[in-house]
């Protein structure tokens, strides 16, 4: 069965006349929501990345983190253009941010940042680049599919628990990384693939997750194996760009510094099956590698075909490797795209989303009620653990377990759900709605 | 149909203040002081008394579950064959809570100060907080200007090698030096000698132990008078005298009285003063010039001054409150704790408290852990038996009431406090939330007007 077939099941839309009223209902729902929860939310990782900008835009030193470099250049600039309007905030920030293995610390944040007296101004204006993102995103997976799926993937999107965690409440700059994936998505999918592959790239070095992108976009939007060379080599260069900017700057490299002093890159191979003499085998980049060979071997092409790729991967991906609760935001955009028309597919999500809130107690209140702390830091820090909640009743490592082993169940048959639907199919019968509609419109 | 349409936002919104009414008082939580058990590091054979002192965040602690190395699986049998007669009680650990200026005993923080000498109508004071019942002193850490001794050789009695220690008191024995011999002194702290060892190192040596020292470097004989007051209050509760002979230099002295039974949770304010004592011969007392102690001021001459003098409340042995047999316990296969449940205890919220497991018939192996409980405490064992470094594995439950109500005011207080600072903002961002708000009630309305 056909993704689109299974899609078929629901209706394209109810009734007739304009689509703009449902359209622009989610358009206010999705803003009217981040405005609510953005000036009163907030984690502490926020507070290291602008943290880290206040060195540049308070004390001129715009190179001092350089393993992120793309992502906190534009933090840097950013706290540059609004410190006017955050009056006495030189002196809220964190002066070990910026060194690694220390960062900002809690008692800085709780002391400094939660005390400053424009807090709710602060953290609506930190967190601006990342819900104008997601209305951006918002816009370009509209712009992909035809108007009668609009709705339903704007709402999957804009209004999706998950997104709102990650961007509005916890503060997380993920979202401006899936700004530029989806906008390379659009732009390749209207055949500008050269574009599509700088955005790409440039949202490869702006966080790590679009770099296990790449290999499927090239193999989608290749014409001939010149082409994949000419694409995979235009990729390496913004990569080299980056690195030779930094290590021009700075004298290190951020990809070495990635590699080498990054937990996160641990995550990735966190589950292994131990075999002799120490020899493992990591789970995740096996069955990466499987998923890509799988692809080239079927020499799927286009859109569609990405954008099931993606959507498996990153399925695959959270299903095998440890990750912290809001980088599940890489999940939806492709997500969006593919299961907007299946209803058990958008009821597996939604289950996903449920786990996931579920699974933010493995980390107590880090990732629960201190989000909520710039309401009232006395008050809300006198909450007990949500996590001391369920070990009252339930061992708390047996239960986070099963909900863990239930989110890997999940997302694996999501993926084999999108994957049998949208992958198998031959490339001639794969026409991206999108393509045919820029072709319809001339 | 339109009739249906219109009760079900009724009976939502009758149903959301039902709940909100239910929830706001306040509701009843249970919870545990750590989410999961601390990882074992070894064994503990148990013959005497084994005490842990942990911060307690909450109110209502009302279970407890001890890590022991179970004989068999879950029966009663094996419960009281393995605790046979021992004990669990739960106390006040006033001693360990952080609250206080006067932290960790060894430690002198440099941003610290002495007060300089208390003499004539000089008046110097706190006021404070009890949070535990039974006070029955005010231990601070007070300096004699050398009337201990002053630096030069000393002589340590006759007869078996003196032990030396790092730190005065409880400091780890770092070597002996033999009866009868000679030794420079450095100096003293807590009725201790410091004194310089052949290899260079420094040490402490108790004072009693010297058949003679260097002279002292003056001598304090006035008495230092502290008195207690109810805050608010022109007439004292207790006094207590202690002459400054008494004192040690650089040591902590506590002026004891009477207990207050009905301490826990009254503010109080004491007043040192040493009318007779005269430059020369006189005392001082610690400080803080910061303010190290949100609950309370310092005084001098009765008038509140910056920071805060470096004390602690002393209080009197209370009956535990709670004592229960471990008999009465049940062994959970999954963890292998002893879990033992009672009647909620009240005011165990944000103080130090201490278990103590008492053995019964025979010695009881319990299970103990590198990983610490809150406060950062470790194990203390009776029969000055050597404890391991670590804690034991211990877990605490709680049945609480969390003031949904109270959070909720907090917060509508600081989003108001919030607004009146920053009013350009909040009208900025009125404005906006009234503006989507209409678009989207626009919106939905002409969708709904629309049939969708």
């Amino acid at each position: 069965m056909g993704v689109t077939t299974a899609l078929r099941r629901l209706p394209a839309r109810s009734g007739s006349g304009r689509p703009g009223a449902g359209l622009a209902a989610i358009w206010a729902a999705g803003i009217l929501l981040r405005l609510i929860l953005a000036p009163f939310t907030t984690h502490l990782d926020l507070y290291h990345v602008y943290s880290r900008a206040a060195e540049a835009a308070y004390h001129g030193h715009w190179f001092v983190w350089t393993s992120q470099l793309a992502i906190q250049m534009l933090h840097n600039a950013w706290l540059f253009l609004i410190k006017p309007l955050l009056p006495g905030a030189a002196g809220i920030w964190s002066p070990s941010a910026a060194v690694l293995g220390l960062g900002a610390q809690p008692l800085e944040f709780r002391e400094l940042f939660l005390h400053y007296p424009h807090l709710p101004r602060a953290l609506l204006l930190l967190k601006l680049p990342y819900l104008v993102a997601d209305l951006g995103t918002g816009y370009l997976l509209t712009r992909l599919v035809a108007p009668a799926r609009r709705a339903r993937v704007l709402a999957l999107w804009l209004l999706n628990p998950i997104v709102l965690y990650t961007s509005a409440v916890f503060g997380r700059h993920d979202s401006i990384a899936v700004l530029l994936v989806v906008g390379s998505l659009l732009a390749a999918s209207r055949g500008r693939r050269y574009l599509g592959m700088a955005l790409l790239g440039l949202g490869a070095v702006t966080r790590f997750f679009p770099f296990f992108l790449a290999p499927f976009f090239l193999l989608a939007y290749r014409r001939s194996r010149r082409d994949l060379a000419v694409m995979a080599g235009g990729l390496a260069a913004v990569w080299l760009l980056v690195e030779v900017t930094a290590l021009a700057v700075t004298g290190t490299s951020p990809t070495l510094t990635l590699l080498s002093q990054y937990q996160h890159v641990e995550y990735l191979t966190d589950l292994a099956l131990s075999l002799r003499f120490g020899d493992q085998l990591f789970l995740f980049p096996l069955a990466y590698a499987l998923f890509l060979l799988w692809y080239y071997e079927r020499a799927l092409q286009g859109t569609e075909a990405y954008i099931v790729a993606g959507a498996g991967m990153f399925l695959g991906m959270f299903a095998l490797t440890f990750f912290h609760p809001p980088y599940a935001v890489w999940l939806v955009p492709f997500l969006a795209l593919t299961i907007d028309r299946d209803g058990r597919l958008i009821a597996f999500h939604l289950g996903q989303a449920v786990l996931l809130g579920l699974f933010a107690l493995h980390w107590g209140t880090q990732m629960t009620t201190d989000l909520f702390l710039p309401l009232d830091p006395q008050g809300i820090a006198r909450l007990p653990d949500p996590k001391t909640i369920l070990a009252a009743q339930v061992p708390a490592p047996l239960f986070l377990g099963v909900v863990r082993s239930l989110f890997t169940a999940l997302s694996l048959w999501m993926a084999y759900r999108i994957v049998r639907g949208g992958g198998t199919r031959p490339v001639e019968k794969m026409e991206p709605i999108v393509d045919r509609e820029v072709e319809a419109r001339g | 149909m339109a009739r249906r349409h219109a009760r079900g936002p009724r009976g939502l919104g009758a149903l959301l203040i039902g709940l909100a009414l239910l929830l706001l008082p306040g509701c009843r939580v249970e919870h545990l002081l750590l989410a999961d058990l601390p990882r074992v590091s070894g064994r503990l054979t148990v013959g005497g008394t084994v005490s842990q002192v942990f911060l307690s965040p909450s109110d209502g602690l009302n279970r407890v579950s001890l890590g022991v190395v179970p004989p068999s699986p879950t029966k009663e049998r094996a419960v009281a064959g393995l605790t046979d007669g021992a004990t669990l009680e739960i106390q006040y650990a006033p001693e360990a809570d952080p609250g206080y200026p006067d932290g960790r005993f060894h430690e002198w923080p440099a941003e610290h100060a002495w007060l300089g000498e208390l003499t004539g109508r000089r008046e110097i004071g706190q006021t404070f907080v009890s949070r535990y019942p039974n006070l029955n002193g005010i231990t601070l850490r007070v300096a004699t200007f050398g009337a201990d001794l002053s630096p030069g050789e000393g002589r340590l009695v006759d007869g078996p090698p003196v032990p030396v220690r790092r730190l005065p008191v409880d400091g780890e024995r770092i070597t002996e030096l033999p009866g009868g011999s000679t030794v420079r002194v450095e100096g003293s702290a807590e009725g201790w000698a410091r004194v310089l060892l052949p290899d260079g190192q420094t040490g402490y040596v108790e004072l009693s132990r010297f058949q003679r020292l260097p002279p002292p470097g003056r001598v304090n004989d006035r008495d230092v008078v502290l008195r207690l007051y109810r805050e608010g209050e022109a007439e004292p509760i207790r006094t207590a005298t202690i002459n400054a002979r008494a004192m040690h230099d650089n040591s902590h002295v506590t002026f004891t009285f009477e207990p207050l039974p009905d301490s826990m949770g009254a503010r109080y304010r004491f007043v040192l003063t040493s009318p007779a004592a005269v430059p020369g011969n006189a005392v001082t007392f610690r400080y803080a010039e910061a303010d190290v102690y949100p609950d309370g001021t310092r005084l001098d001459g009765g008038a509140p001054v910056p920071g805060d003098l470096i004390f602690r409340p002393a209080y009197a042995a209370d009956p535990p409150l709670a004592r229960i047999e471990l008999d009465r316990g049940v062994i959970s296969g999954q963890t292998s704790t002893l879990e033992v449940a009672f009647a909620p205890i009240p005011d165990t919220a944000d103080r130090a408290l201490r278990l103590v497991v008492r053995a019964g018939q025979a010695p009881l192996v319990v299970t103990w852990s590198e990983q610490l409980p809150p406060g950062g405490y470790g194990l203390v064992l009776s029969d000055r038996q050597e404890p391991p470094e670590g804690a034991l594995v211990f877990n605490v439950g709680y049945r609480a009431e969390v003031a949904l109500g109270q959070v909720a005011r907090g917060v509508l207080g600081k989003i108001g406090r919030d607004a009146r600072v920053d009013t350009r903002f909040f009208a900025l961002y009125g404005v906006a939330l009234v503006g989507v708000s209409g678009w989207c009630g626009l919106a939905v309305w002409r969708r709904g007007r629309d049939g969708r």
